[in-house]
């Protein structure tokens, strides 16, 4: 075998077999070997019954009252990473959470946020369409001080 | 022994024409660089956001362990390397040092995808895409359609075109990638059996996946969909069906451009539905389609067309099953 050949063998397997590192190290959602991934998306089922999911909106209120969405573009996360890392801490009463994030959306804001909102809508498919539920808004508030 | 070695180079090195190589190479670079390609001020901006990395990826903390964060991982460290990577990635589409360029190019994107994803979040439309881009930089790329090839040309003193040239290592990337890409979604489909199961094709489940992804994105389609049960239960299956059958498109090799469509169509159904951005995952999809059996689209363009391509010598061969 030519030594480019062999050379280009070894890379083919490098790259296919490093995809089983990710299954091996059983990293979950935190993979860290991008680009070799584990490509269990979507995996779960779910029993048959009612149909549910929810939408979830954050909103700051800045020191001097002014209401404004926290799009996940502000703080530096994505938005599967602002769901797993601030709202589902701040759903299961996590005020950290909330801290942090107004920590991280207040920098170089002349007016920073002082409370962060989550509003949660729930819709069920029903035989008449989508129904909606809204459900009690979370609110965490931060000292102005603390706020920057 | 000797067996298996004749088999796998008769698989991975048939000798083919360099052509759709070539056209490979401008194709995906091309689509990185005006389409795909990553926006310097979101790389600044989560630099900015965030002191530290929060999950790191491999080749960051490589990076990071060897130069210091202060000097790479700053606004203008990122500068630097971006517009490395956009001169690399021009000289790569028109295939000026094409091999240098072309690696730069993919260490540049591979480094920029693989910071964007060193924070708590990591997705995989570019995966294989990027694998692909890094084997074209070990591949005879520049061979044709390139300046590269006009320069041979020019020192030959040669004016006129030359015929195709061939070569045995100018069809491993484009096989790399259909077996990466039957690997993929095999390995989606098989987990979802295994954590699913067969409730995965009750309906309920994609009624549930669509409701939450057609919520979150805002689309109408995704939406209307996750309210009719049945179509949901045939979705389903075809997902189930398409993900665990396509390998089949290694071992028959003229059932590819069925399976490669179909999970294109599949791609673009997740794209409307579900807001699922898999471009690079479909591009890499389109040209395994147009290059990896060309023979369903070369045949009626002379049939129909009268158009004759010279014929792709070694093509019996490039069709070796794995």
């Amino acid at each position: 075998m030519r030594r480019s050949k062999l050379f280009i063998s070894i890379f083919i397997l490098l790259m296919i077999g490093l995809h089983a590192l990710p299954v091996i190290l059983r990293q979950g959602e935190h993979q860290t070997l991008w680009p070799f991934l584990a490509w269990a998306m979507y995996k779960d089922s779910r029993p048959a019954g009612p149909v549910q999911a929810e939408e979830r909106l954050l909103f700051g209120v800045t020191a001097k009252g002014a209401r404004e969405e926290v799009a996940w573009p502000l703080t530096g996360l994505s938005r599967p990473a602002l769901g797993r890392n601030v709202i589902q801490p701040m759903l299961a009463g996590d005020s950290s959470a909330a801290r942090d994030l107004i920590s991280r959306v207040n920098i170089g804001r002349a007016d920073p946020f002082v409370e962060v909102l989550l509003e949660v809508d729930r819709y069920t498919i029903s035989d008449t369409g989508l129904v909606k539920q809204q459900l009690p808004v979370i609110a965490y508030r931060v000292s102005p001080t603390a706020a920057r | 022994m000797t067996r298996w070695i004749e088999r796998w180079n008769a698989y991975w090195f048939p000798k083919t024409t360099t052509v759709y190589l070539g056209a490979s190479r401008i194709i995906a670079v091309a689509a990185q660089l005006f389409f795909f390609r990553t926006s310097l001020s979101d790389q600044i901006h989560l630099l900015d956001k965030n002191p530290t990395f929060i999950y790191p990826q491999v080749l960051i903390r490589a990076i990071a362990a060897i130069v210091p964060r202060d000097v790479v991982f700053t606004p203008s460290g990122f500068t630097i390397i971006y517009w490395v990577t956009m001169i690399a990635g021009v000289a790569a589409l028109i295939g000026l040092f094409t091999r240098a360029s072309l690696l730069i190019f993919a260490f540049g994107t591979w480094f920029f995808v693989a910071h964007l994803y060193s924070y708590a979040d990591i997705h995989h439309p570019e995966a294989v895409f990027c694998i692909f881009l890094l084997a074209l930089a070990f591949a005879p790329s520049g061979d044709s359609l390139s300046v590269d090839a006009l320069i041979r040309r020019a020192r030959a003193g040669r004016h006129v075109p030359e015929a195709p040239r061939e070569a045995d290592t100018a069809m491993w990337p484009l096989k790399l990638a259909h077996v990466l890409m039957a690997l993929t979604y095999f390995s989606t489909g098989l987990t979802k059996m295994v954590f699913g199961g067969l409730d995965w094709m009750n309906g309920y489940t994609l009624q549930g996946y669509l409701l939450a992804d057609g919520l979150r994105r805002n689309l109408p389609l995704g939406l209307w969909v996750a309210q009719h049960h049945t179509l949901c239960v045939l979705l389903s299956i075809f997902t189930v069906a398409l993900e665990l059958s396509f390998f089949i498109s290694l071992f028959v090799p003229r059932t590819a451009p069925f399976f490669l469509l179909n999970a294109l169509l599949f791609q673009i159904g997740l794209l409307l539905t579900a807001g699922h951005r898999f471009y690079p995952h479909m591009m890499v999809l389109f040209l395994l389609l147009l290059f990896i059996e060309p023979e369903w689209w070369r045949a009626p363009l002379t049939k129909y067309f009268g158009v004759h391509l010279p014929r792709w010598r070694g093509q019996e061969q490039a069709q070796q099953p794995l």
